[in-house]
């Protein structure tokens, strides 16, 4: 009886790692495949696999198109908004984790909003918004549309961390004559940085993969990673060039990815609780 | 060293008095605890004394200074958490200085103090670990040892040792004492075990319901409880109801109660003709006679032998007016082998009666 769990248990996971590596891996081999199609063959019915391997089309790309002023415009506009979003969603957040007052599951509610409406709605209305504001720039606009749709991840995420936070530390920390900085650095950091660090990855990576608001507020002139990459889909469908912009988009975000995850297990804060 | 003086302090939260008017002073170098079932305000009252909260009304005066408004970081006291609230991200040497750190300490005065202190609590080989490679009492010292250091006038204890077993807080109970004296600062302690009270304590505040109701020496709490509950949560008692019938002499008086009639002797008289009044366990003696006043016969209900004493519970169901089925204790110190059924003859004396608050 007994074994016969323990193979249960077994099989399941070994069919879900395989359902895994087919949903995960399958895609971006492929993807990797296609990018790596060389521009003078063809990969089409009925060859299994291309003709020819090589990498020309990705220096071909990066001379042809805008890609390296993109990269440029999504980087810079994902530190930007990452930094916005955290110093806005800070204080909302410790509203959230530490301070009880009235109505405050309907606030929580309502800074979630963000989150539910389609991207594409929100970029339309909000483009024409921002000109009747005066904001002409379209890397402010991008911007603040990005802090706008970011946040709920933000308020989420830290305010969990917040509310993470010890009490009786943060007393011990005033009682032994600790100023503002002293509380913060003691009693509030280790708790919350893995939260800030969790926070300032997922903000980043949702920014430079952002697609709707990027293209609508930013065409005709001001591309980014994702935009070139709608070049490619639709219309003027090129599938090759689509697979090695996806690959340069997702690159970067996977590491990242891998690095927080490692992060948030080095920053068990359920490791640093202690007794009581 | 300094004094302490509360005077007339209510702390609200929302409608509910937390504590409600209460005043306390306390003496230079005094060890004092306020005792209470959970609830009562004792810790309320403590984080007032320490500045985390604001008295809605009242003022807190530290060596005569108005201190009311004064935010705990600049506030000459320093309090020793349940949690023992270390930080889990500095080593137990960074923890014992970093009250000295946020004063801008110079390195070499810090040292000094923090080699005294960890040889006083003797954490000398604990220095460079994170408390979460302490057991419970080590964090308890670091704890401790980081109050110490801050050479505060008053150091506060909101229930320090509840999180150790039995046998070390009895044993750490003593070093805190020792420590108490050497250092001679003012020691308010707040906690629930009455046998802690009784033990560390100068004086005792009783608290209950948001306010002092008894204070006193732990001798005088023990031997003149002021009422039924005080009597009943410091130590055990026997408490009734009586009926004072009449008074045979001066500080003398007959009461009946549901064991049968007493004699009492008092220096106070009673309060009431209807009283409550009690007797402690071990103020019952086994005699022989039967003719004296206050001497009952019963039957032993349950007798659970402890060594230097029996404790014995007599189910109490045909003697008095009361019919209500109860039962009382009885704490022999005499060497008597005694079990369940057996007859005995025990004798209250009248010096050990102590009338209470009159019955609603």
């Amino acid at each position: 009886m007994k074994i016969n769990r323990r193979r249960f248990n077994t099989g399941v996971l070994v069919a879900m790692l395989v359902v895994m590596l087919v949903w995960m891996i399958l895609p971006l081999a492929l993807a990797l495949l296609w990018a790596m199609v060389d521009p003078d063959y063809t990969w089409s019915y009925p060859d299994v696999f291309p003709q020819k391997l090589s990498f020309r089309r990705w220096p071909m790309l990066w001379e042809t198109t805008t890609l390296k002023q993109s990269m440029i415009n999504s980087y810079s506009l994902g530190a930007a908004v990452t930094v916005m979003t955290l110093l806005l969603a800070m204080p909302t957040a410790y509203a959230f984790g530490r301070i009880e007052f009235k109505g405050k599951n309907v606030a929580r509610l309502l800074t979630l909003l963000p989150m539910v409406l389609p991207g594409f709605v929100v970029a339309i209305f909000f483009s024409s918004l921002l000109i009747s504001i005066g904001v002409y720039s379209r890397f402010l606009g991008i911007m603040i549309g990005h802090c706008i749709v970011l946040l709920p991840f933000a308020i989420r995420i830290l305010s969990v961390s917040f509310s993470q936070v010890r009490q009786d530390l943060i007393d011990a920390a005033k009682d032994l004559g600790a100023g503002w900085f002293g509380v913060v650095r003691h009693a509030y950091l280790p708790t919350i940085k893995s939260g800030i660090f969790a926070t300032l990855i997922v903000v980043l990576i949702r920014s430079v993969e952002e697609f709707s608001l990027a293209f609508i507020i930013g065409s005709p002139d001001f591309t980014t990673v994702p935009t070139i990459l709608f070049q490619y889909l639709g219309y003027a469908y090129i599938r090759t060039n689509a697979a090695v912009i996806s690959l340069i988009l997702a690159g970067p975000s996977i590491i990242l990815m891998v690095l927080l995850e490692r992060r948030l297990e080095l920053a068990n804060p359920a490791a640093e609780v202690g007794k009581g | 060293m300094s004094t302490l003086s509360v005077e007339a302090v209510s702390v609200r939260f929302g409608d509910f008095y937390a504590i409600r008017d209460v005043s306390i002073d306390v003496h230079q170098g005094e060890f004092v605890t306020l005792l209470g079932p959970s609830g009562c305000g004792k810790t309320t009252l403590l984080k007032a004394i320490s500045g985390f909260h604001v008295p809605d009304t009242g003022t807190i005066h530290i060596d005569g200074v108005d201190v009311t408004t004064v935010p705990p970081e600049r506030r000459n006291t320093t309090m020793c958490f349940q949690s023992y609230a270390l930080f889990p991200h500095l080593n137990v040497a960074e923890n014992i200085v970093f009250g000295l750190r946020q004063q801008r300490m110079d390195g070499n005065t810090r040292n000094e103090i923090l080699d005294q202190v960890v040889r006083q609590v003797d954490l000398g080989t604990q220095l460079k670990k994170t408390p979460n490679q302490l057991s419970g009492g080590q964090q308890q010292r670091v704890a401790l040892a980081r109050a110490l250091a801050m050479r505060s006038g008053i150091i506060l204890f909101d229930e320090p040792l509840s999180n150790l077993d039995a046998k070390l807080r009895e044993q750490v109970r003593f070093e805190m004492l020792e420590l108490q004296k050497e250092h001679g600062f003012t020691a308010i302690y707040v906690t629930h075990d009455q046998s802690e009270a009784l033990a560390m304590s100068d004086r005792i505040f009783v608290m209950d319901q948001g306010n002092v109701i008894q204070r006193g020496t732990p001798w005088e709490i023990y031997q003149d409880p002021v009422n039924s509950f005080v009597a009943e949560f410091i130590g055990t008692a026997n408490t009734f109801d009586a009926r004072v019938l009449d008074s045979t002499a001066a500080g003398r008086y007959r009461i009946t109660t549901a064991m049968g009639e007493l004699t009492v002797a008092s220096p106070t008289p009673p309060k009431a003709e209807r009283i409550k009044v009690c007797w402690r366990p071990e103020a019952a003696r086994l005699t022989e006679a039967s003719g004296e006043d206050n001497t009952f016969s019963a039957t032993v209900g349950l007798a659970v032998f402890q060594g230097n004493l029996t404790d014995i519970l007599i189910h109490e169901n045909e003697h008095g007016n009361d019919l209500h089925h109860r039962s009382y204790r009885l704490q022999i110190f005499q060497h008597t082998n005694l079990s369940r059924g057996d007859e005995i003859t025990f004798r209250i004396a009248p010096e050990e009666i102590r009338f209470l608050e009159a019955v609603q």
